[in-house]
């Protein structure tokens, strides 16, 4: 080779080399584009126009989609939703930490970013855990960026995170039955049919839907009984699982020790050859023994309307079980 | 430490793992979400994935649609009412399936004190006279009285099948049909546990538009395969038969050579179809033989609006169609009955008695129909309340009219609870 033409053509390798690393990097960049995914309603985000914080002058400048962010959970149930932050500088290795007084209730991912460039939104999915017990409390603490390499430092500005536990409390005037209900965001009502075929009593709760107003059955209580006071994972097999006891053998159903009691709980997976009728979502031995109360949600308004993801719903179902008195 | 396969290998791994266990998890029976189970007049019944049967919370994969929650029970019988009837008021019914059935026809407070929209429906009660048929709603009760919902798909005399969303894998069931001379009822929906307990989806009925176009099956018929000797199953012989009762013999309604009929309660009030087949040694032949229906009998032979069967001249002559009031005629269509009407071994003969008073009916035989309309009679003078079918048999000593497979309809869409 002309030794003329050997500085070009080591600038033309050079070239290709950076279109060859842009077109590799370009596709992992691209996933870092915040999801669309939807958020319950009790999940309050505030977001407002510009870069919620300023950083220091020295430090990178991390602004979030969010100012903060607030959840309202039913206990007991967990749901996801994503935020987005960026960076106002390139950054190298960097983790993304929740303070330990989240710790259990509050996780995110991913937890790491091999890099950071500047300007450019990245997501993060959190995943929110409300305790079990019905005592209703407020958590606080921050989610923060923060270089992997030691020293350990944090880039202005965390995101401040409360998560809070809260419910109504429903009673039934005619069985004396109380119950705690999600926040709705809408009035409900407690209807008791009283006794059924095979049932002591039935309970609905009726609420407003959200789309035309009109009511509508949201989900169902019932009251079955249990004359010979089985334990509960006898009366399921006597009373619901079907001939060859798949639901029990398969795992389908498990015993779930609730606030209130043992219960049979729909945990999955789906059994194979099941014979039997539809199911409750679980089956709770009341405190006397002598019944079993089990719920259901309607045909024509559900969880879903109300911004629950489908899969919340048993988690939802299983804790307002927990909470019958 | 994290183990790391290779992605070829991973693949091989999975296929192999498929082959030698199947899909697992969730996706081993329940299909994802919306794939078709079944297929029904173009509509497809879907998969509630792992919400099948109410499992996990009983919630619906996907979400609200156009027609309600997808994909629990009542979503498809709205879908199908809208895309497959065309019954666009289907997009705004409201209630759980259960609520369905007592909604039918009005506005409907249910047990709850919730109000129910009314859809515009005829509800036919479990047992009714009125058979349940294709693309009816077939609706069930439970315990906690959400229901269940479906769609029949085919009926025959021993078992009605149907498509479902949220409960049958297959998207499809069956279940047995009981006929009885008092209606049709289909067999509730049991299930038995571990330990022999059954448990029930009852079947509050069946669900049809009164606009749809309808064949009317027979609300009663009667074969006589029963062993030789009376008649029985509902029917009494009249009084004033002049040789003797009609008795069963050799699976059939065995003349006898005078004048005798049975008859049974009929309701009336509304347009009823009554037919036959009659049998006899050397086609239908003979002096002086007759078969027919008598509408409005009270019980004595003769009594009634009687429409008889025979042929003029007796012996060899065409077609002969009478109306007979309480014996005597009024109006006989040999005249209109055509020469190429010829008596096979068999005819089978059919009479509507409307309520206005106008008859009309068919013969079938040897390949020919023969379609006649006696007009209108008065209704003031029936004086009873059944129908009878009448036999004259032979006079001349020959052999005498054999009647079997007797059936009596009533209009379908008239008699809804």
């Amino acid at each position: 080779m002309h030794k003329l033409f050997r500085p070009v053509v080591g600038i033309i390798i050079l070239v290709a080399a950076g279109l060859i690393a842009a077109a590799v990097a370009f596709p992992f960049a691209a996933r870092q584009i915040p999801s669309a995914d939807p958020q319950l309603p009790s999940l309050s985000s505030h977001p407002q126009p510009g870069p919620a914080v300023s950083s220091s002058s020295t430090a990178p400048a991390i602004t979030w989609s969010v100012p903060q962010f607030s959840a309202t959970l039913f206990p007991g149930t967990s749901t996801t939703t994503t935020i987005t932050f960026r960076s106002g500088q390139p950054l190298g290795s960097t983790t993304v930490d929740v303070t330990p007084s989240l710790s259990g209730l509050v996780a995110v991912a991913p937890t790491s970013f091999s890099k950071i460039n500047a300007n450019q939104d990245y997501t993060l999915t959190l995943t929110l855990a409300a305790p079990q017990g019905f005592q209703k409390r407020s958590f606080g603490g921050t989610i923060h960026i923060r270089n992997a390499a030691t020293p350990p430092k944090t880039y202005d500005t965390p995101l401040p995170v409360n998560l809070q536990t809260d419910w109504n409390t429903l009673a039934d005037a005619s069985s004396g039955l109380t119950f705690a209900l999600p926040l709705l965001g809408v009035s409900p009502v407690v209807q008791d049919v009283g006794s059924t075929s095979d049932s002591a009593f039935v309970i609905d709760v009726q609420v407003p839907n959200p789309s035309d107003g009109t009511v509508h059955s949201l989900l169902r209580i019932l009251a079955l009984p249990n004359a010979s006071n089985l334990d509960i994972q006898q009366w399921f097999e006597q009373n619901i699982d079907d001939s060859n006891g798949t639901l029990l053998s398969s795992g389908a159903f498990q015993l779930r020790h609730l606030p209130n009691g043992p219960a049979m709980v729909s945990v999955g997976p789906f059994p194979d050859g099941y014979q039997g009728a539809p199911v409750a979502q679980a089956y709770l031995l009341s405190q006397t023994g002598d019944l079993v109360y089990t719920i259901k949600q309607s045909q024509d308004l559900q969880l879903t309307d109300f911004g629950y993801p489908p899969s919340a719903a048993a988690g939802v179902l299983t804790s307002i079980l927990g909470s019958v008195r | 430490m994290e183990i790391r396969v290779p992605l070829m290998r991973r693949m091989y791994m999975a296929v192999c793992a498929y082959v030698l266990f199947g899909p697992a998890g969730y996706g081993a029976i329940a299909p994802p979400c919306g794939k078709t189970l079944a297929v029904y007049k173009g509509v497809a019944v879907k998969s509630n994935d792992k919400y099948q049967w109410g499992l996990n919370g009983g919630g619906s994969c996907g979400g609200r649609g156009d027609f309600g929650l997808q994909f629990q029970c009542v979503e498809y019988v709205k879908r199908f009412y809208y895309e497959a009837l065309g019954i666009t008021r289907a997009l705004n019914w409201t209630g759980n399936a259960e609520d369905f059935f007592f909604s039918a026809d009005k506005d409907q407070v249910n047990p709850f004190g919730q109000v129910v929209n009314n859809k515009g429906l005829l509800a036919f009660s479990n047992g009714n006279a009125t058979p349940p048929e294709p693309d009816d709603m077939l609706v069930f009760g439970s315990t906690d009285k959400l229901g269940h919902i479906a769609i029949i798909t085919s009926v025959t005399a021993s078992e009605v099948t149907f498509v479902e969303q949220n409960w049958s894998i297959t998207g499809t069931s069956t279940l047995p049909l009981s006929v009885s001379t008092t209606g049709y009822k289909i067999h509730d929906r049991v299930s038995t546990s571990h330990s022999g307990q059954t448990h029930l989806y009852t079947v509050l009925g069946w669900l049809r538009d009164p606009d749809r176009q309808q064949s009317c099956p027979p609300s009663f018929t009667d074969d006589f395969n029963r062993l030789d000797g009376p008649v029985g199953n509902g029917w009494t012989n009249t009084t004033g038969n002049t040789d003797g009762d009609l008795v069963i013999s050799n699976g059939a309604l065995a003349g006898t050579p005078g004048r005798a009929a049975i008859y049974r309660p009929v309701d009336l009030s509304s347009l009823v179809t009554a037919s036959a087949t009659i049998t006899q040694e050397n086609g239908f032949g003979g002096s002086g033989r007759y078969v027919g229906f008598l509408f409005g009998n009270n019980g004595s032979v003769l009594s009634g609006y009687g429409v008889f069967f025979g042929r003029d001249p007796q012996n060899t002559g065409e077609l002969l169609v009478e109306l007979i009031l309480n014996g005597t005629q009024l109006l006989a269509s040999s005249a209109a009955t055509p020469d190429s009407f010829q008596f096979g071994p068999s005819i089978t003969v059919s009479v509507t008695f409307a309520p206005d008073g106008s008859i009309t009916g068919s013969v079938i035989g040897n390949g020919v129909v023969f379609t006649f309309d006696l007009g209108v009679v008065s209704r003031a003078s029936l004086p009873g309340s059944n129908i009878a079918v009448y036999t004259q048999g032979a006079a001349d000593g020959g052999s005498n009219p054999v009647v079997d497979n007797v059936t009596i309809s009533h209009f379908c869409n008239i008699v809804p609870e």
